[in-house]
């Protein structure tokens, strides 16, 4: 880990993503795996020119599936990530899709 | 919204309609919803997800197609509304243009039909006759019906009728293809002219008597039907089981009552006579009527949108698929036989079609001139005409014609008849009413409205139930009543 730009993966849009934007000023996303705060902090800052106020983090567990209908069941894996919820200054927000300004 | 309205020839409207923002977004958003609810985005509930998600997900295409599908209608409608356009058929869309939103549709008009003077049209008639040889064949065939065959003892004579046991074959008979018949106790009359088995093979059989077998040669005649068999050399074995004499009835009142309810030999032949000429006179007429229509269709300038010919053709093709299901055949079959594509025979039924389509044209334009119509009693009546002929199942029939849409089917049918039979005068010069006032032109027939329709079809059920007394005699079987009930009509 480097540059503060290797932090941010991607933006996560989902329902509940979508509410977070809306009434929490809040935006998800997902991030290197040893990344911390302090750099998610700098990165979101840098890039999307907005004040943090706060930042969560947790480790998104992996998804478990199984494959094969018939005969072997077998296990698979998905990939655990990282996901961070960026809580930003009231007045101010990132247009998701715009991309990094 | 900028509408432009071009006609074009052929009758058809161009209709070019551009499409303002307003209009077009709340569509878009619509149309946003409704991609959404079918289909899964990742992240969001089916219906859940918002515009710009479904746009970025689907892409901008398909967003616009999905409201086009549903906007193009709603200003269709709407711009027919504003300008004034009235549609003789459905339109179609033609072409879509995309920022700005550009719909082009083409809208069929109403044809237009020119008679021309029609009612100075004069086609000879020629009234049929039936000559005394006409009658007199048709008594002789009748006579022929009555021959009694009795067997006899002497060797068969021209006009026998013989039982016989036939086997036939080409060169030596080894290979199956050279097989031709083996028919066991065939009656056949002996005739010169006959063709069956072979020709000549009457001939052979003449003068062979009960018991006899014989063996012969036949060659087939260069001309013969069949071309595989032509110029061939034919082995026949024969063997005669019995021979019958036919004695035709003397021509007597004796004959004549047998026949049938008739009273003389004169007066059988009266009725004979009636007969082919009433058979006569109808096909006469009917050709007549088509050569008037012709002509009035060979003078008229008749003017429609392309679109009416296509679906004339549908029409046409129905049909013919129609004929086939009732020979246990569809189209697809058909065409294997026939060897051609659906567009084959569909280029080749064109002309077809269109004498279709330009005839009921120009009887419409007849019926609207000469304001003929049609009332619900003539409709009653052709019901009840062809209901009455099945007798025991007249109650069904006349249930099943008594529905909206096919006594509209009659009363157009009533009206086509009407159309044609004032040519028919007008052709023959017979005086004729005058024309009605006139109409808007290019009307279409108008029909029954379906409240009367509606109200005869109670009456006709009410018609239909058994009376009580006859159901309780009739106890379970209670389907056997209505028969009875008809029973009066069958005459």
């Amino acid at each position: 880990m480097t540059t503060i730009y290797e932090v941010l993966r991607r933006p996560i849009e989902t329902e509940k993503s979508r509410h977070q934007n809306a009434k929490l000023h809040q935006y998800v996303f997902e991030v290197a795996r040893d990344a911390t705060k302090v750099q998610i902090k700098d990165a979101v800052q840098t890039l999307f020119d907005v004040e943090v106020r706060k930042v969560n983090v947790l480790v998104a567990p992996a998804k478990r599936g199984r494959r094969g209908k018939y005969g072997r069941r077998t296990v698979v894996r998905g990939q655990e990530y990282k996901k961070a919820v960026v809580t930003i200054r009231a007045d101010q927000s990132i247009d998701v899709f715009e991309g990094v300004k | 919204m900028k509408i432009d309205t071009q006609p074009q020839e052929n009758r058809t409207l161009k209709l070019t309609v551009e499409v303002d923002d307003e209009r077009l977004q709340p569509a878009l958003r619509a149309a946003a919803r409704r991609i959404s609810k079918g289909h899964r985005i990742p992240g969001f509930r089916p219906g859940k997800a918002p515009y710009e998600v479904v746009l970025r997900h689907f892409g901008e295409n398909t967003l616009y197609q999905t409201a086009l599908e549903d906007l193009s209608q709603s200003i269709y409608k709407e711009v027919l509304e504003r300008e004034q356009i009235e549609p003789y058929a459905a339109g179609e869309l033609q072409d879509i243009q995309l920022k700005p939103v550009v719909l082009t549709y083409s809208v069929p008009l109403a044809p237009q039909v020119e008679l021309g003077d029609y009612r100075a049209l004069r086609v000879p008639f020629e009234a049929p006759s039936v000559g005394g040889e006409a009658v007199q064949e048709q008594l002789e065939r009748l006579r022929e019906h009555q021959a009694v065959v009795e067997p006899v003892g002497r060797p068969a004579q021209l006009a026998d009728v013989v039982t016989l046991d036939a086997k036939a074959f080409l060169n030596t008979g080894e290979n199956p293809s050279d097989f031709l018949l083996a028919d066991q106790d065939v009656s056949l009359v002996l005739d010169e002219k006959a063709d069956w088995p072979m020709p000549g093979f009457a001939a052979q059989v003449v003068g062979m008597s009960a018991g006899e077998e014989r063996k012969f040669d036949l060659a087939f005649a260069d001309d013969f039907a069949n071309e595989s068999l032509r110029g061939q050399a034919a082995h026949v074995e024969v063997a005669v089981k019995e021979v019958k004499a036919r004695t035709l009835p003397e021509w007597d009142d004796e004959l004549a009552r047998s026949l049938g309810d008739y009273e003389s030999l004169e007066a059988l032949r009266a009725r004979v006579r009636e007969d082919l000429e009433r058979q006569a006179s109808r096909q006469v007429e009917r050709a007549y009527a088509d050569q008037v229509i012709d002509q009035l269709v060979g003078q008229a300038t008749v003017t429609y949108p392309p679109m009416l010919l296509e679906h004339e053709l549908d029409d046409v093709l129905n049909d013919l698929d129609r004929r086939l299901r009732e020979q246990r055949l569809t189209l697809d079959d058909y065409l294997k036989i026939q060897n051609k594509t659906r567009e084959q025979l569909r280029a080749e039924s064109r002309p077809v079609a269109e004498s279709r389509l330009k005839r009921s044209l120009v009887l419409g334009r007849v019926v609207s001139l000469e304001g003929l119509t049609v009332d619900a009693e003539e409709v009653d009546e052709r019901v009840e005409a062809l209901s009455t002929p099945w007798g025991e199942r007249a109650g069904e029939m006349r249930k099943a014609l008594s529905t909206d849409d096919s006594r509209r089917v009659l009363a157009v049918e009533l009206l086509t008849n009407k159309a044609v039979e004032r040519l028919v005068a007008i052709g023959k010069g017979e005086a004729v009413p005058p024309p009605a006032p006139l109409g808007e032109t290019g009307e279409r027939p108008t029909l029954i409205e379906p409240a009367t329709a509606a109200a005869d079809t109670a009456e006709t059920a009410a018609e239909v139930n058994p009376p009580p007394a006859a159901a309780a005699e009739a106890g379970p079987g209670v389907a056997a009543a209505p028969a009875q009930a008809e029973a009066p009509n069958q005459s």
